[in-house]
Formats: C-alpha cells, structure tokens, sequence
C-alpha cells in the first residue's frame, strides 16, 4: 500500500527541528472598511452600486438590465422574478442565462473579495454559468482582511465556499486583460447600507 | 585596532588603481592598517563552479593570512559575502571564525564609520550607482527592490560628501549586471544579453559614469563597453571618493 | 536526449526584439507584484508567518495527512495515496474508467504536468481538454508550458490568432486578444457541458477540515468541477496547512506574488462532494517524502507556484521558459528539478548569477539562490560534470592556493596581454573576450606597487 510506504518515509525522513506555528494576530488595514471595498472595486473590474433598502436594490437591478432577460434571483427580499432553479431538471440548461443575483455572506475590504457559499446556492455553478452576475452584500458584512474573514466563518457549516472578486477574467494572451474568461462576463456589488 | 586590507585577485592583476586609491584613501583618514603579503584570491570562482572542494586550499591560506586582524577589509562585496557566507566549507576553528566575523566590505567600512571624514570631493558628472547583488541581498547594503521594508542606505550614502554629482536613477535598480563570475562565461550570452540591457538603460539616460562597489560586476561591464565603443566610462566608488578618476 | 539551457537560451536570444518583448512582458509583471506588495505594509511579517506555517506543516507531515485523510473521509470524500507520476496516472484512469468518462476537463495544475498526465488518458483514449486558457493555447499548438502561472507568455497575440484561425476556423488576422479570449469561451464552453469528469490541481489543502482550495482567475476550475459529475483533485503532499486560518496568510501572499492581483478572482473551497456528485482526492508523493530528509533542500517544499521567481529572474526572462526543459523552469525549477534527477538536470543550477532576486520576491521565504550554490557543490563532487572542467578547476585551485605560482601566474598573464596580439584573446576559445573586451594590463600588479612603495 502507497499510503502506509508514504507515511513511513514521512515519519523517517521529516526534519526533526521544532517549528513552531507563528503568532496570528495581524494588524488591519486602517480606515472604514466600506470605503476600503468599494475602492477595490474598479481595481477588481467589478461595477459597484450601494442602495440604501432591499427596494432599492430592485430599483438598481432594473435600472442596469431592463430588458427581458433569463434571470435566476436567489434572493427573496429582492422582487424581481425569474427562474425557478428548484424545478431544473438538468443544471446545464442554465447555460447562457443571462443574470444570477445572489446573496454574498461576507465581503473582505482589501481585495473586494465576496464569500459566496452553498448555503445560499441551490446549485453550485450558478455564479459561474451567468454571463451577468449581480453579488449583493450588506453593509454590516464587509470584514477588513482575510484574516479575519476566515476566523469569522470558523464556525460556518458549507460544503463549498468560495471567495469572488469580481468578474472571471484573463490575460494569457500577451498579458493583456480581458474580462469574461470561462465564468460571467460583468459582474456588479450592490452594497445594502440598511439591511432591514 | 588592527587592520588588514584585502585585495581581490581582479583587482590585483587588472584594476591595481582600486587598490590604489584604497591605500590612499585610508591613509587620508589615518586609519592604520596593513596589506598583508602573498594574497591572492577568496577562492569563489571554484565554489561557484561547484568545486568547493578545490577551494579549501585557498580557504586555509586566506585564513592563515587574515587571522590575526581584528577587522578585514575586502575590496569587493562579493568577496567578503563569499568568506562570511561560504568558509563554512572548512572546519570551524576559532581562526575561521574570526575571520568570517571580521571581514567587511570596504565600502561598508566607510559608509559606516568614516563618511563625514571623506571629501568634499567634487565630481560635476551624471552618474548611476551598481551595488552589486552579493552587497545588495547578501549584506543588506542598501535595500533591494523587492523587499516592502523601510529604505536602508547603501551605496547612495557614500556621496554624501560629493558635490557637483547629478545621480540618474536606472530603469531596473536592483538588476544584476550578468557578470555572476563563471556564469561569465558559461552562460556567455545570457551574460551579454543582461550586460548590454544595463548599459542601454545607462545609455539611454544619457550617464556619463557606472559607479560600483564591485569591480568584478565593471570588469565585465566595461569589456562590453570596449568592444562596442559605447560612450559611457565605469568606476569604483573608492577611485571617485579618492578622487583618483581620470 | 534533453537539451541544455546553454544551447537553447542561445537559440531563444538569436531573436533579440523578441527576447526583449519577453523580458519586457515578464518585467511588467514584476513591476506589478512590486506595487501589490508594497500595499501591505505588514508585506515581510507575512512572509515570515507563511514560511513558518509552511515549515512547520512539512516537519508534521504525516500527522496532518492523516488528520486531512480523515476529515476527508468524513465529508463524503473518496482519497487516494499516489507514491509517484505512473501511480497518480493510473488511480486516475481507473476512476475515470469506472465511470465510462470519455472526455475530461481539466484546470491547470503542475502537478498532472509532472506526472504527465494528459499523454497517460489519450494513450488510454480518453480525451483531456485543457481548460485555462493559456494550458489551452499550447495544448492546441503542443507545446508544454513555458510558465506556471502564465504558461502561453511565450506567444504573441498574432501566433494566437494564426493558432485558432487553424483549429477553430477563428476569423484570419484578427489579433485582438478580446476576440480570441471570446473564441476560446465559445469552444471550451461545449467542452465544459460535454465532460464527464473534472480535474483540478490544488493551492491549499487544510488538515482540519478536509478541504481543498483552488485558485483561478478564469473560474475555469469551477465551471469544469461544478457541471461535470465527477470531480478529482490532484495534490502534492506538500500542499497541506494545519487550519482554515493559515488561508489567510496565503490567500493575501499568492495572487500578489504571482500576478500583482489582491487575490484570485475566485478562490475556491471544496470541502463535500456536490448532490449527487462524486469527489475523489489523489495524495501525490513523487519523491516529496524523500526530500524531506535533505537538510538543504527540504524547504523548497515550502513552494505555492507563485511563479514570482520567474518573473523577476533576469536569467528566465531572458531565454524563455522552454529552454530549461524541466516541468517547473526558472529558479524554483532549478532547484526542485536535480532533486527529481541530478545527472539529467546537472546545467540548471549552473543558469544562475546567483544574485538572489529569487530569494527577495519569493512569499514563503525559500533561499533559491543558496540552494542553487548548493546543488552546484553536490554536482560538482558527483561525477555528472565534465572532466575537462574538473581539470580546469585543478589548474585554478593549484594557481590560487598558492601565492608564489600566483604571483608568477598573473604576471605572465598580464606580460602576455600586453605582448601578444589581441586576437589570441579575443579568439573562438576564450568565450569571456567574445563579446567583451580583454582586460587592459596594467605595468604592474597592485601587490608590486604596494611592496614597491613601502621601501
């Protein structure tokens, strides 16, 4: 067995040095974390719109896509109608859907980065197949640095996670970069400032 | 304080005005200090070929001649980086240990200890600076490009007397010249490539002298500079603060 | 035979405008890197706390293997230990085969590189699409990568164009890089709803949870994972951290280091397989487990694939990532490669000036170019190099171990420079003067003005 061979070369061969784990504690970033993300947002390629009530955030998503489009919304305190995902049959006639709006857990302000998680995803590939995708984050998520993201989702239960900034993008060609690789092609942050 | 002066074996045989104005310039300051007889050289360009092996001869008698000095000074970072770094290779008595705790760059020493005692010197010229890699990134002498540190002086600091100076800042700072001893001639036209890169940018920006602390990095600078008849002039920094450039 | 990266970097830089465009490409990123980092003032701490996270993961290897096996167990997750390429190629096959797959997409990852995965399916006819669109660029024109993180960087736009207008029938001369990217998302689109299977590579690995995080900024690697009903994760072993919160440490460093990015578009979490999907994790030893007990080089493990050391190296950006002709080019490659096989990989520490750009860039702090100067001693004492050089170095050490043989040396050298014609210097033989002027001699060694001058 490889894995028996594996470890037992391991347990002989590992340094025998103590190495210990470092200290953790890490400064944040100065200055107010909503400002910090939303300076990022350009800097991810990602538009960004803040709204100060759910009903707001309706109004926006109008306003950027009025025509009448395939929408899957995720989220329920936006009304704006769509795709019923629960009735899908076959995730793969969610190809060429024109919009996602989904709800992001926590935003990080050093990189603009939104945690999306299954949680709030009936299906996996959603925030991927979309050519638009629309992440709507409060306010009160926003988190200064990975750091602390990742010791506040300590205790979050998710079978797959995933941190997004921005729109899929590229610059394998000459290094030139293109927005819109394999995942959406636009990506818009609403930010709620009233979550109520 | 006993000193000892030591000079690469470059610098011997093709620059001796290096150690010239090393002499001189130590005893303007009147530091006093000796040059050991029959040096000839740190033992690098074997170890750097992998033959460290071949080198332990040359480590002892380097040993042998500098043991007794409570302070070393090489003319040549890469050198002193070599000694401090790599005379792990032979056993540690306590003469070797010495010796690698002892040894300085020259530059280094007088950047350190005797800077406000230099000069004035007026040098009206355009000039870049070179530190050499071993200098940069080996002895932390000045701040190399890719650390988010605060800016430690290097060889900048050393002009602090001059006057007259205008220093251009290069394209790519922190770029190494290509020399990299052997690397000189194995990889001869990656070496070139690199050489003649820094020369363009110096070039470019219209800079009449190369300054370095590493004659080896201007050794191999200059005959690139020669076979192309390019219009720019190198120097050690001891040959401006001695003001023996001609 | 493997060829020298002496001989093909002097192919590469007989194309001097297109060794400049490299070196100007590659540079830029550096540049860019410079900026990301100098945004995080607390940049150097991270890079001591990544390297110490990394240092300590290695020497407990195999208890936090063990603690990663059994929560990936837990989540529903199949695992799979691989002691080197041919084993990794065929626990995969056998998935791949239980499952009828015909057609796998697969996102980058160095180590299905290593182990020369893609030749091992279509030998065995399945079809292996790769999915970055770099890998998919050189996957159509096969050509391996000549980067890790940008492993096209060596092609211009208009070859791009030339290569798709061939395979896809992509409009003839249009060069325009949002064009081919927009060409390349139609293709791999069909690809993406046809697969069975989905292969990744991983970034990070966490003991304490089981799961597996993957970085991409094309999200290539979810749109494969997330249609496809089989997913398979192949790893290095060396990919492991103890706990969720050491992510944070190395989600800050990566994209930084390698693109100049705050982070990766997407960084991905895979912790349980999806509904009614499959989720198989492959563990990869390929002499990983041996290395462990190199006291110089153990901590080249410590490597993320930043590919930061590329970008900066003066020495890569000047002869191109194929003429190392090793899965893993540049200063990183040069010394992970002689630990695979010395004797065939004897030139590449040697492609070093040794000037430490490596060590400087590089986020988990490993001293590439001491390693480098490492590797040249254990080749230089093994037999792999050659004699003549071997005899050379004699002549040097019996020269400079000895001041009277020196002294008698350099003055013939110097007598010589000056009495002989040029031409004998600057000849075919003495590569220093190829391009390079020889050496003015002075009259006089500076040790004869010196011992002159005291009298």
């Amino acid at each position: 067995m490889s894995r028996k061979e594996i470890l037992e070369n391991i347990a002989r061969n590992k340094p025998s040095g103590e190495y210990k784990l470092p200290d953790l504690t890490i400064r944040p970033q100065e200055g107010k974390v909503d400002e910090l993300f939303e300076e990022m947002m350009p800097k991810v390629s990602a538009k960004f719109e803040k709204a100060k009530d759910y009903s707001a955030v309706a109004e926006i998503i109008r306003k950027h896509f009025p025509g009448d489009i395939r929408i899957v919304n995720l989220i329920e305190k936006v009304k704006i109608p769509g795709i019923n995902v629960s009735k899908l049959k076959n995730i793969k006639e969610l190809n060429l859907l024109d919009l996602a709006i989904i709800k992001g857990d926590l935003a990080v302000a050093e990189n603009g980065a939104i945690w999306v998680s299954d949680q709030n995803l009936p299906h996996r590939i959603l925030p991927f197949i979309c050519e638009n995708l629309i992440l709507v984050i409060d306010k009160k998520n926003i988190v200064n640095n990975m750091h602390e993201v990742y010791r506040l989702q300590n205790n979050l239960d998710y079978n797959y996670g995933v941190f997004i900034a921005g729109p899929s993008k590229t610059a394998d060609i000459e290094q030139s970069l293109v927005v819109g690789a394999q995942g959406p092609r636009n990506m818009l942050v609403i930010l709620v400032e009233n979550q109520a | 304080m006993k000193i000892a002066l030591s000079i690469p074996c470059f610098i011997d045989q093709f620059y001796p005005q290096v150690g010239v104005a090393a002499v001189e310039l130590l005893e303007k300051l009147n530091i006093d200090f000796e040059v050991p007889k029959n040096q000839t050289c740190c033992g690098q360009p074997m170890a750097n070929s992998g033959y460290e092996n071949e080198a332990i001869k040359t480590y002892h008698h380097f040993v042998n001649l500098f043991k007794d000095y409570d302070k070393t000074v090489m003319i040549s970072g890469s050198c002193t980086h070599h000694v401090q770094h790599n005379y792990t290779h032979i056993e540690q008595t306590n003469e070797v240990k010495n010796v690698r705790n002892n040894i300085e760059d020259i530059s280094q020493f007088l950047l350190n200890h005797y800077i406000d005692e230099i000069g004035p010197v007026h040098f009206p010229h355009r000039i870049a600076l070179h530190t050499g890699c071993h200098s940069l990134r080996g002895q932390r002498f000045g701040t190399s490009s890719e650390l988010v540190t605060e800016k430690k002086t290097g060889l900048e600091g050393m002009l602090k007397h001059v006057t007259g100076v205008e220093l251009v800042p290069l394209s790519r700072p922190n770029e190494c010249c290509g020399f990299g001893g052997t690397f000189s001639v194995v990889h001869e036209a990656i070496s070139i490539k690199m050489g003649r890169d820094k020369l363009n940018d110096v070039q470019d920006k219209e800079i009449e002298y190369l300054i370095s602390n590493d004659m080896s990095c201007l050794m191999h600078l200059e005959g690139i500079i020669k076979k192309e008849h390019r219009n720019i002039k190198v120097a050690h920094i001891l040959e401006l603060l001695n003001g023996s450039i001609k | 035979m493997r060829g020298s990266i002496k001989d093909n970097s002097e192919v590469f830089l007989k194309n001097e405008e297109r060794t400049n465009w490299h070196d100007k490409a590659l540079w830029f990123v550096r540049e860019k890197r410079d900026l990301a980092a100098k945004s995080i003032p607390e940049w150097e701490q991270l890079r001591e706390k990544a390297s110490a996270v990394k240092m300590h993961t290695l020497s407990n290897l195999d208890q936090y293997l063990i603690e990663f096996e059994e929560n990936a167990l837990k989540n529903g997750v199949k695992v799979h230990w691989a002691k080197d390429g041919e084993e990794h190629n065929r626990i995969i096959e056998e998935i791949l085969q239980s499952h009828q797959v015909k057609k796998v997409v697969k996102s980058k990852s160095m180590l299905t590189e290593e182990c020369h995965l893609n030749p091992h399916l279509e030998s065995k006819g399945i079809e292996v699409i790769d999915t970055d669109l770099g890998e998919r660029i050189i996957q159509l024109k096969k050509e391996p990568p000549s980067h890790i993180v940008m492993p096209a960087i060596h092609l211009k736009k208009e070859e791009v164009s030339e290569l798709f207008h061939e395979k896809w029938n992509t409009e003839k001369g249009n060069n325009d890089p949002v064009y081919l990217t927009y060409q390349a998302r139609l293709s791999l689109r069909k690809d993406f709803l046809t697969a069975d299977a989905a292969i990744t590579g991983v970034n990070f690995a966490v003991a304490e949870t089981g799961e597996v995080v993957v970085c991409t900024n094309e999200g290539n690697a979810d749109v494969g994972t997330h249609i496809a009903p089989l997913q398979i994760h192949s790893m290095g072993i060396e990919k492991l951290i103890p706990q969720r919160e050491h992510l944070g440490i190395f989600t800050r460093m990566l994209a930084r280091s390698a693109t100049g990015q705050p982070v990766t578009v997407y960084t991905s979490h895979f912790r349980k397989p999806k509904k009614e999907g499959e989720m198989h994790i492959v563990l990869v030893d390929n002499k990983r487990s041996e290395r462990l007990s190199k006291e110089k080089y153990w901590t080249s493990l410590k490597c993320i694939r930043c590919g930061a050391c590329m970008n900066t190296c003066p020495i890569y950006r000047r002869s191109g990532g194929h003429s190392y002709e090793a899965t893993i080019p540049g200063p990183i490659g040069s010394i992970l490669a002689p630990n695979l096989d010395t004797e065939k990989y004897s030139d590449l520490p040697f492609a070093s000036t040794l000037c430490g750009s490596c060590s400087d860039v590089c986020p988990v702090k490993i001293n590439i170019h001491e390693q480098l100067f490492f590797w040249r001693q254990d080749i230089g004492r093994s037999n792999v190099l050659p004699k003549s050089k071997k005899i050379s170095m004699k002549i040097m050490a019996g020269v400079l171990g000895n001041p009277a043989v020196y002294k008698m040396f350099g003055k013939m050298m110097r007598i010589s420079l000056k009495l002989l014609p040029s031409s004998i210097f600057e000849n075919k033989l003495n590569t220093w003067a190829k391009n390079r002027k020889m050496m003015e001699a002075p009259k006089e060694s500076f040790q004869e003005w010196y011992q002159k001058r005291k009298k």
